[in-house]
């Protein structure tokens, strides 16, 4: 199986500007919430709408852009395969993080985290991802939550 | 011309308080090594210090930003030059002629040079920062709300247009962080705007978060794409770092005209530090005796880039001190680190923190030196970081992510914006979408409404104001012409293109 699959820019940039599109609509939809004000008295809407405009105007230049770019062959490429399930791996990681820190806190969270990356990353047998894994927990235990005083959650565990 | 040379005292004075030596010294390493090791570039490095420097004094905190930004530049050319992988942008330039000098076993006498011409860029740099600055700044207090929304808004479309790419590689991101701007409460009216009835988002979109997010994990997940293979550095000895008599001689010119191209890119919106260094390439190519050895090792194409760089990192403050406004990412964090402290940036700055203003830019200098006397010794340290595993880099690099994005409000909620930018920068990066607008827009974006509806206050409601003074209209007359710049000179190429094919046939 290949590394990567190549994806046409021209196309990319045409989903963007659709995109763009559905969220500047759902932006004006917000903004007409607030209120206008006069234009001497401006209330909270008013530059709001201005943005509102411009990112029509972002979505429709984009789309633009993709249409010219369609006779072209410019390409990009997305990892596939061995580099995808890395990605998938390393960004879960980070996903893992995010959603265990508050209960799993400051040490095992940090720890499984850096244990996923190096699993999916090193090809070092278990023990020394183990290891390393600890080690850096506690570089980070010790710069951040002992040096510098950052409040990290406890977690569940006390710890 | 009195008033630079009483601030270049007074800075002294500032700049050589111990805290700030040390705080001068641990940006310069820590920029260096930023730029050595892949993963992380200045512009999250910078983003990762920013929470922490909300303990220290504004000043040491600044101090330390600011080092760590032109530290990574040096670090940035160490591994373009040895394994041609230029740690960042600027540096790419640096890497062609470098690195051929690596393979004819000059990589030492490079490394030397290019330290030189960082240091002969950020020192002269320093001198016109000194001038420039404080007049600027008088000029600027009788700028009113019109004056500056042309200033902000005209800057921030410049930069849009000019980051590379086509126009909506810039725009589409410039006016999505505008966007991200206005979510949170509404400084004048106390309004929640979009924030869909989540305290979350209350406080808005932090610059940290979203910086460290769309450069460092997006940059992260690049990494893991290509993580394939890795090359070894070569060993670089102590007298490998000597440069020959000749390659010095050769090294005077490029490093003067370099500098001269730094400053001035350094002054524009953009990011000037990359640009002013492929000028200052083009212009050794144009007008350098030894231009046709350009590309095979040469001393001038890494002479004049690498005096251009790191001159346009520094003379980059005067917009940032004296107006208060953020042309750069790095700039933008800069500012966000004085307001988060309380302090206002903006023309009045000199005046209410002077300490500030001439501490920081003579700690530039200051930090120019230690860069030069650590860094050559040091380069062998350098090298060996090189050595250290991709993945034992990513996994600390995401801890540290994650804990600096929290550490911000102690909120969660910033490590799942660090996440979704992440997401979304690496997809905008592939597609070739520029991300500098998007950060600059999020911090501009305040600045922006504000003056704008100072402005239709003060005229009730007249929207002449914004093109009555001549400060104004000279002003959007600048941001016109560098707009239309780009696309004339395109048509100008191509119809230049199509009367030589004409001709051939």
């Amino acid at each position: 199986m290949s590394d990567s699959r190549d994806f046409s820019t021209a196309k990319a940039r045409i989903v963007t500007g659709v995109i763009a599109f559905v969220v500047g609509g759902i932006y004006l939809w917000q903004a007409l919430d607030l209120p206008v004000g006069e234009m001497g008295a401006p209330g909270p809407a008013l530059f709001p709408l201005f943005i509102a405009a411009l990112i029509f105007i972002a979505a429709v230049i984009t789309l633009a852009d993709g249409y010219a770019m369609l006779s072209q062959d410019e390409t990009f490429y997305l990892p596939a395969g061995k580099p995808l399930r890395q990605c998938i791996a390393v960004f879960g990681a980070l996903l893992f993080l995010a959603v265990t820190l508050p209960f799993l806190g400051r040490i095992i969270s940090p720890f499984v985290t850096i244990f996923i990356v190096l699993a999916s990353l090193s090809g070092m047998p278990w023990w020394k991802q183990f290891l390393w894994s600890a080690g850096l927990t506690l570089f980070a235990w010790l710069a951040f939550v002992k040096l510098l005083g950052v409040p990290l959650p406890r977690g569940i565990l006390g710890v | 011309m009195s008033e630079a040379l009483q601030g270049l005292i007074y800075g002294l004075g500032v700049a050589t308080v111990p805290a700030n030596l040390l705080a001068a010294l641990m940006g310069a390493l820590l920029g260096t090594a930023i730029g050595v090791l892949p993963g992380l570039g200045p512009v999250a490095g910078v983003a990762l210090i920013l929470p922490l420097t909300f303990t220290f004094d504004p000043t040491v905190g600044l101090i330390m930003m600011a080092g760590i930004y032109y530290g990574s530049l040096y670090g940035g050319s160490t591994t373009g030059i040895l394994i041609n992988i230029p740690g960042e942008a600027p540096s790419i330039v640096t890497a062609i002629d470098g690195h051929q000098m690596t393979l004819k076993g000059r990589g030492g006498a490079a490394l030397t040079l290019t330290a030189v011409a960082s240091f002969v860029g950020g020192t002269i740099a320093v001198i016109g920062v000194l001038l420039f600055s404080p007049v600027l700044s008088e000029i600027a207090i009788v700028f009113g709300p019109s004056e500056f929304f042309a200033l902000t808004a005209g800057g921030l479309l410049v930069l849009s247009r000019i980051t590379g790419g086509s126009f909506a590689s810039g725009f589409l991101p410039m006016v999505l962080g505008l966007a991200m701007s206005t979510v949170g409460v509404e400084a004048v009216s106390g309004y929640d705007r979009f924030t869909f009835g989540t305290q979350d988002l209350l406080h808005g979109f932090s610059l940290v978060p979203v910086v460290v997010g769309a450069f460092g994990v997006a940059e992260i997940l690049m990494m893991v794409d290509r993580y394939a293979n890795r090359i070894r550095p070569p060993a670089v000895g102590w007298r490998d770092l000597v440069p020959t008599r000749e390659e010095v001689n050769r090294s005077w010119l490029p490093w003067g005209r370099g500098t001269i191209i730094g400053f001035l890119f350094g002054l524009l919106p953009g990011p000037s530090a990359t640009m002013s260094s492929f000028a200052a390439y083009r212009l050794e190519k144009a007008v350098s005796k030894n231009r046709d050895k350009l590309g095979t090792g040469a001393v001038e194409g890494i002479c004049g880039p690498e005096a251009a760089n790191n001159a346009a990192a520094t003379s980059s403050l005067v917009p940032l001190l004296a107006l208060g406004l953020p042309f750069s990412t790095v700039g933008a964090l800069m500012i966000a680190a004085m307001m988060v402290q309380g302090i206002q940036p903006g023309p009045l700055l000199l005046i209410q923190h002077p300490d500030i203003f001439w501490g920081v830019i003579v700690s530039c200098y200051i930090g120019n030196i230690m860069l030069l006397v650590l860094n050559i010794p040091m380069v062998g340290i350098w090298v060996k970081m090189l050595t250290i595993p991709t993945h034992i880099l990513i996994s600390l690099i995401i801890v540290i992510a994650s804990i600096g994005a929290f550490s911000v409000h102690n909120a969660i909620f910033d490590v799942w914006v660090l996440c979704g930018m992440g997401l979304v920068g690496y997809f905008l990066r592939k597609m070739g979408f520029h991300l500098a607008p998007l950060v600059v827009a999020l911090m501009l974006g305040p600045i922006i409404e504000k003056h704008f509806r100072e402005a239709l206050y003060l005229s009730n409601g007249d929207l002449t104001i914004f093109v009555e003074s001549a400060i104004s209209v000279i002003l959007w007359i600048v941001v016109l012409v560098l707009m239309l710049t780009v696309p004339l000179a395109k048509v100008w190429q191509r119809m230049s293109a199509r009367r030589g094919t004409l001709e051939a046939d």
